[in-house]
């Protein structure tokens, strides 16, 4: 790692409790890899009852991940990735001291991020209509199976709560954006950059985990 | 000095309360919630101890009953045991124990008080708009499909308070790795510190699990399907392993503070250096770690396949190893030492007692043939309120009578809280080590009807429960009385090392007139500069 690539901040006055802002910074980036453990164990469950299950009904799997828009997920893949490549960007600005690139890139990501969650929202709807929302109507091709409605159980609490962590990046994403522009009292500086870049990383991560669980089993058929 | 006149509780504002970020308002905002849950549990207690005077049941309906032990189970556990040791003594004493100012995140810390008491409205909410009867567990199918009554309010309190876990959790860690004074490596750190540490780790990676199976059951409530839904192919098997999976770790949550409390008095009263001090805190380390790796053993007899119960009941014979590790080490600390008894030093010996019988019968409880006779048992139920009330209480209680004098300036009456632990000591002795018996005879748990052979041992258990109330009550009375009567107790009435000792009582708002440097590892007790504080003969005679 470069020592210190940004001149010492003048904008971000040390919080009382701490020493100096090295210390600070430090503790808010370990602060966010902690809360990050949690996350990973936060989705970690509906994982394991999606490995479980998979593993019971490797057949019911196949099927049901063929009536998955795979087109729209990989679409949304390539957005998220995309997006994670211009938070890099926007995260390095910060770091040479380019607040308005910073924002700038920001302001893509954010935009990536609402056209992942518009692809999502069209695929929801599309599957809805094809009768493959879990309950009293799920049925594949006319059949109600039940394999494959726990295959769509799954999905939909699985990329639900997903989308909600995109939901919420993207509102961070909006404040940052707003509070980079007023340069205010206290905008937000590289540390909180980085850090909401890390967070922003781990949803793009989830999501690859996501996609091939999802869509690419049995495909290759 | 002029400016020891101004503490953390000088302002008296309502205001300056409900929006402080000093982790030592905070910690006592705690302390005032969790002793009214503690009431609210402990009256539900008091119920089924009363009902339980007469084997069939006259008082109370079924229904009522099963609510009573839902609420007392719900409500013990997360509303008081959790939180106890390290929201109330850990918010107040992490910062300072490490010359810290404060927590790494302040306003993080409040947040999570606020958490706690917007989860804890959810949960009272359930309790007076009619309760749950599913017991603290929540088993699908009975809680997702067939239970009446409020089980989403119920799992939406418990989902909101562990967040408020998780935000400790976090900022403990984090205040322990970067916000250590200079000079204080890890091992210098008070063994305090330590087992919080390993507490922490398990906050925050067990609670997530919990909070999403919560919600997965919630859905199914609310959908009528969900992955543990037979109908589907699902395995209500499958919520019992997820459910487990946190709550044997938090478990450890509940009993690993204590530890560290016990492990400050017991050095503070013997005055010497804990026996084997990186063996007590590595032992932390691994009980956080294979903590996480026995919660097959809940599951013996649910069909779970028999070879994973053997290697859960190995792992679970494991476990107890670094527990064993401490309680010889604390023992060994005692032992030739200069025993100075008092308050807390009463409570870690009735800990060192009443943890050791607890965990002895958990042996046999992780042994599989045996647990397959002692499954859902009283003998279940004595076993763990040896550790969690025999243990985790009496070291919450030891710690507010040890830190009392840091955190209000004033002692307490010594003969009342003497009385007090020799109650609480005997009382919980008769209330639960009849229910070893009760369970070994058969009488299983969560039944208000039973037959009539077990009166005899269940009327001493509910008397011994009204000797342990009384016991309870009487510290709240003398210790809000020391608050205005108590004689000041100046900075520190133990002669303790530790840096909490180093500032006056109560402590300044930022901790200390300035920035402590440590030199020496801790509890450096009888070294040079420590003998000339030691306690005089006058101090003794006491």
């Amino acid at each position: 790692m470069p020592p210190e690539l940004a001149p010492a901040a003048p904008h971000s006055p040390v919080a009382h409790q701490f020493n100096d802002a090295g210390q600070q910074r430090e503790a808010a980036t370990l602060g966010m890899w902690v809360f990050l453990a949690t996350e990973v164990l936060f989705f970690g469950a509906m994982f394991l009852g999606y490995t479980v299950y998979r593993v019971s009904y490797p057949e019911a799997w196949v099927e049901a991940s063929r009536h998955t828009l795979v087109w729209i997920g990989g679409i949304n893949t390539g957005v998220l990735l995309i997006s994670s490549f211009i938070m890099v960007l926007g995260v390095h600005a910060m770091e040479l001291g380019n607040p308005r690139t910073a924002r700038r890139c920001l302001i893509y990501t954010a935009a990536l991020g609402v056209l992942f969650l518009i692809f999502k929202g069209f695929e929801y709807r599309t599957e809805i209509m094809e009768g493959l929302l879990p309950g009293a109507h799920f049925q594949i091709e006319g059949v109600r199976r039940p394999h494959e409605e726990m295959f769509f159980y799954l999905y939909f609490t699985l990329t639900g709560v997903h989308a909600l962590h995109v939901l919420i990046g993207v509102v961070m994403l909006g404040i940052f954006v707003i509070r980079l522009r007023a340069q205010g009292s206290n905008p937000p500086n590289a540390t909180a950059v980085d850090l909401l870049g890390l967070y922003w990383h781990f949803v793009d991560i989830v999501w690859v985990f996501l996609f091939p669980l999802i869509y690419l089993v049995g495909r290759h058929v | 000095m002029t400016s020891t006149q101004s503490h953390y509780l000088s302002d008296h504002s309502v205001r300056s309360w409900l929006l402080t970020t000093d982790h030592k308002r905070i910690g006592l905002l705690y302390m005032v919630s969790i002793t009214l849950f503690f009431l609210i549990g402990g009256s539900a207690a008091t119920f089924m101890r009363i009902e339980l005077l007469h084997p069939q049941g006259t008082l109370l309906t079924s229904t009522t009953y099963n609510k009573l032990f839902t609420i007392h189970g719900v409500v013990m556990v997360w509303f008081f045991l959790i939180p106890s040791i390290p929201t109330v003594l850990g918010n107040f004493l992490v910062p300072m124990m490490i010359g810290a100012r404060d927590v790494a995140f302040p306003r993080l810390n409040l947040a999570s008080w606020y958490l706690f008491i917007a989860g804890g409205i959810c949960a009272l909410w359930a309790i007076v708009s009619g309760g749950i009867d599913t017991g603290w567990t929540f088993y699908t199918p009975y809680s997702s499909t067939y239970a009446n009554g409020h089980v989403l309010a119920m799992a939406a309190g418990i989902f909101i308070a562990g967040f408020s876990s998780i935000a400790t959790g976090l900022n403990f860690i984090v205040t322990i790795h970067k916000m250590r004074v200079p000079g204080l490596t890890w091992f210098r750190l008070p063994l305090f510190i330590w087992s919080l540490y390993a507490t922490s780790i398990i906050l925050v990676l067990a609670t997530p699990v919990l909070a999403i199976t919560l919600v997965l059951m919630s859905l199914e409530r609310v959908l009528g399907i969900g992955i543990f839904d037979p109908a589907l192919g699902g395995d209500p098997l499958l919520f019992q392993h997820l459910f487990w999976f946190y709550s044997h770790p938090a478990v450890y949550i509940m009993i690993l503070p204590g530890m560290g409390v016990i492990s400050e008095i017991i050095a503070c009263f013997s005055r010497k250096r804990i026996f084997g001090y990186k063996f007590v805190a590595y032992a932390s380390m691994a009980i956080a770690v294979i903590g996480f790796l026995v919660w097959g053993h809940h599951m013996f007899v649910s069909s779970q396949s028999v070879y994973a119960g053997m290697i859960f009941s190995i792992l679970s014979f494991l476990v107890s190893v670094p527990s064993a590790i401490k309680v010889f080490n604390w023992t060994a600390t005692l032992y030739r030492g200069s025993i100075w008894l008092r308050t807390p030093l009463l409570y870690a010996l009735g800990f060192l007692g009443l943890f050791t019988i607890g965990g002895l019968t958990g042996l046999f409880l992780a042994a599989l043939a045996v647990d397959v006779h002692l499954t859902d048992t009283y003998f279940v139920i004595a076993h763990f309120h040896y550790i969690m009330v025999g243990g985790m209480v009496m070291a919450y209680l030891g710690g507010l009578h040890y830190w009392w004098p840091k955190i209000t300036g004033r002692m307490y009456s010594e003969g009342l809280a003497r009385f007090s632990a020799l109650l609480i000591f005997a009382g919980f002795n008769l209330t639960f080590f009849p229910q070893f018996l009760l369970g070994y005879l058969g009488m299983p748990r969560r039944y208000h009807v039973y037959a009539p052979e077990f009166q005899m041992l269940n009327v001493l258990s509910t008397a011994g429960a009204s000797i342990l109330a009384l016991g309870y009550i009487l510290p709240l009375i003398y210790l809000l009385w020391s608050l205005r009567y108590g004689a000041p107790a100046g900075d520190n009435p133990w002669s303790a090392t530790g840096l909490e000792w180093k500032t006056p009582s109560p402590p300044p708002t930022s901790n200390f007139e300035s920035m402590p440097v440590v030199t020496e590892e801790a509890y450096a007790y009888g070294s040079s500069d420590t003998t000339e504080e030691s306690p005089t003969s006058a101090t003794y005679a006491t």
